[in-house]
């Protein structure tokens, strides 16, 4: 496989997977608020600030509103993180590599550009912009589905998916921090804390699985370690490390990366939460997304440079 | 709402694929014009609009730059088939091989022994002067002696019928994914016509291509093919990648590619990986910066000698465009007797060659009357229609042709042929022409057809996507 092809196809399934984790936030954020009718700041800054995008937003904006920064992550065509720039990219990508994607795959990925596109030009109201989103869920799980049913397990679809389950662990963290800085935000004794995590389960369509999974009194700690460190749901943090462990095996047997990966593995599973110290928990986030970020540049230099 | 209807539609001043000069339906499209009366309006509308998605979905497009700005268009397809009969395209067939065949034996000669010169069949300096001429290509024998291994012929019908080639595409021909997308879109929108009828499949031209490639290569065993593209911005990028995925070839920029020790090398993931054949799709000035084009960003430094050496085998090869040029069209007939010993299959357009003085004078007599074309353009930019154009145009066309007279030919005008066309829910005949395509390797092979190009604008005979022209699925029936 071409070094160039291998970095496209590996963009763009990250710029796919993270307009799929972008719709699923603004769909929760906006279900808590409907749930709760929270401060639009309390509710909306997080996300903003959990993609370093909140000094952005705000020369464009003087304040926090729903519309304004769900606009914001739809719409704008300069925000990187936006919703439009992710498929637009991925789309892009996808033309250059179109020849190893199946024709499906391709199809589904157009229908899915077609319909955002034709929402573009509705009326933006909440109503349409909540049906966008999940189209954008359904479209690029669409896409994933069909690579999975039509790829050859080959070194392409590697990349694929080490592009996909790297930008969802990376997602869930920022998920997870989304969450953290919004509970700083509440007041001590705040009775609907252990409602907004759950509301954050089920983002990322977990709560059925976390029910199951965990047979105890629904508990905050209890619902972070789901999120870190199951072996058996994809979307825990673990199970997409595991995921990213068996790619980077399969497009070569000798390489450095399992080591990073196996040493972010060591520290979600050693890492003890405790909720009341929450500043602790972001540090560590954090800190993931740093090594996160060095596999990906190894990724960068191994194999696309 | 109304229907359509075969009564009022009429052939206008050419040969209708559909009707006789009486107005009479042919027998060959009796069938699918009987079925096509049958549907209602809405119906016409709702499959026309099937036939859009298809399109859209499938992603089906083509890139035009206008004021250098890029923009992409859907493939614009007419859903009413163009229809031509399976005896007559056995017959076009063998024409074409017959045609590619000289056609390579004539590259072949003039990089090696160049016998047509001595015999005097053809003026040494013509060929020469050609700006398509390769003096870096003099000595090399690639495989088979085939030079040119992919040929997209154009060919029309004159106001008898007759097919007749109206020039010969050596160089880089593209246009047949659209070929192969048109009869996936309308097996889609018309399944019931195709499980009645038999039309002739075309599927089969990416596996051919890829046998082809195949049989170039020096390494007979593990072969590692790829198709070389100028990258996503060129107006045929949507080809290269139906070709690389329908052949599960490699899809590769001249970046992608270095030359070692006299061998081509990809760099991928795994490091470096030699490359036997390569299907290139940039033009010959571009490929190797070391001997043509210096400035060239898209080719490959070094990859002239790896292929002079062997090493690599090159579709088409380099210089093959050495035949692509009107000028050399003209003696097409001559090079069949002289090669093969054998008189054409199918007949071409009288061509007037400019720098013969006879010639030239009776164009400059003649212009309102001719098609006026430089040598070696395509895409149909350059050509004065005579019959149209302005005094301006003629008298400037006039003085192009005198101060360089090796750069252009003439021909009259052909009235192409018309198909019955979907313009605002009713039919009407428009102008097609017809580019079938034509391998050469181990073996020969011809198109089921090809692609049907349409002139959607009234009247016109411009049939070029870039320019306002459509495109048909084309039907070879067994009737």
């Amino acid at each position: 496989m071409l070094s160039r092809r291998a970095k496209l196809l590996y963009w763009m399934s990250r710029y796919l997977e993270r307009s799929n984790f972008t719709s699923r936030l603004l769909i929760t954020t906006n279900e808590l608020q409907l749930d709760l009718t929270l401060d639009d700041e309390i509710s909306w800054k997080p996300l903003l600030t959990v993609v370093d995008l909140n000094k952005d937003y705000l020369k464009l904006n003087k304040k926090y509103s729903e519309k304004k920064v769900i606009d914001y992550f739809i719409f704008n065509k300069n925000n990187s993180s936006s919703i439009f720039s992710s498929l637009s990219r991925s789309k892009e990508n996808s033309l250059v590599v179109r020849d190893i994607l199946p024709e499906q795959s391709i199809i589904k990925l157009n229908e899915l550009l077609i319909k955002f596109n034709k929402s573009i030009s509705k009326k933006n109201s909440k109503k349409n912009n909540l049906k966008l989103l999940n189209n954008v869920i359904l479209g690029s799980q669409n896409f994933m589905y069909s690579t999975d049913l039509e790829m050859q397990r080959n070194i392409d679809y590697q990349f694929l998916r080490l592009g996909r389950f790297l930008e969802r662990t990376d997602m869930m963290i920022r998920i997870l921090q989304s969450q953290a800085l919004r509970s700083k935000q509440h007041k001590k004794g705040y009775e609907y804390l252990t409602l907004e995590w759950i509301n954050i389960l089920k983002s990322i369509s977990a709560f059925q699985a976390y029910r199951q999974y965990s047979q105890q009194d629904i508990s905050i700690s209890d619902i972070i370690n789901f999120f870190l460190k199951t072996d058996t749901f994809p979307r825990s943090i673990s199970w997409n490390l595991n995921q990213i462990e068996r790619a980077t095996y399969r497009i070569s047997k000798k390489n450095d990366l399992i080591k990073n990966v196996k040493e972010i593995k060591a520290d979600i599973n050693k890492y003890k939460i405790k909720t009341n110290d929450l500043d602790n928990f972001l540090f560590f986030l954090e800190k993931m997304l740093k090594k996160l970020d060095d596999l990906n540049n190894k990724i960068q230099k191994n194999y696309f440079s | 709402m109304p229907k359509i209807s075969w009564n009022s539609y009429k052939a206008v001043n050419a040969f209708d694929e559909y009707v006789s000069s009486e107005d009479k339906l042919r027998l060959e499209t009796k069938k699918i014009s009987n079925f096509i009366s049958r549907y209602s309006t809405k119906r016409l509308q709702t499959t026309v609009k099937n036939s859009e998605n298809a399109i859209s979905q499938r992603g089906i497009t083509f890139r035009v730059y206008s004021e250098d700005k890029p923009a992409d268009h859907y493939w614009p397809l007419d859903i009413i088939p163009r229809i031509i009969t399976k005896k007559n395209w056995a017959k076009i067939s063998k024409g074409l091989i017959q045609r590619v065949r000289a056609l390579n034996l004539f590259i072949n000669d003039v990089y090696n022994e160049q016998r047509i010169f001595k015999e005097k069949i053809i003026p040494k300096k013509i060929i020469l002067e050609s700006g398509n001429f390769r003096k870096e290509c003099l000595g090399v024998k690639p495989p088979f002696k085939v030079w040119a291994n992919i040929c997209g012929s154009d060919l029309v019908r004159d106001i008898n019928g007759e097919f007749l080639v109206l020039e010969d595409n050596l160089r880089v021909p593209s246009g047949v994914s659209y070929m192969l997308e048109n009869r996936m879109v309308m097996k889609s929108v018309f399944p019931e016509i195709f499980a009645k009828q038999k039309i002739n499949p075309v599927d089969e031209y990416c596996s051919k291509l890829y046998s082809c490639m195949r049989s170039l290569s020096k390494n007979k065993k593990n072969p590692n093919l790829a198709i070389l593209t100028p990258g996503v911005y060129n107006s045929a990028y949507f080809e290269h990648v139906y070709l690389a995925q329908q052949m599960g070839v490699e899809l590769v920029e001249g970046s992608d590619l270095f030359v070692e020790k006299d061998k081509v090398y990809m760099k991928t993931v795994g490091g470096k990986e030699q490359l036997h054949s390569l299907y290139r799709r940039i033009d010959d000035l571009f490929l190797d910066p070391k001997v043509f084009y210096k400035k060239s960003l898209i080719g490959v430094p070094g990859i002239l000698k790896a292929w002079k050496k062997g090493n690599i085998s090159i579709l088409n090869a380099p210089g093959s465009g050495v035949a692509d040029d009107k000028v050399v069209y003209s003696y097409v007939p001559k090079m069949i007797k002289f090669y093969l010993n054998e008189e054409p299959l199918i007949n071409q357009v009288e061509t007037f060659l400019c720098h013969e003085k006879k010639q030239r004078d009776y164009v400059i007599k003649n212009i309102s009357k001719l098609v006026v074309k430089p040598a070696n353009e395509s895409g149909g930019y350059g050509i004065l229609m005579g019959p149209t154009a302005s005094i301006k145009e003629k008298s400037d066309c006039i003085k192009n042709i005198k101060k360089n007279p090796r750069n252009y030919v003439a021909q009259p005008l052909i009235n192409l042929s018309t198909s019955p066309t979907l313009i605002n829910n009713q039919l009407e005949p428009r102008h097609i022409d017809l580019r079938p395509f034509i391998l050469s390797g181990a073996n020969n092979y011809v198109t089921q057809g090809g692609l049907t190009r349409v002139a959607l604008r009234k009247g016109s005979m411009i049939v070029n996507s870039s320019q306002g022209g459509g495109s048909k699925d084309t039907w070879i029936l067994d009737s």
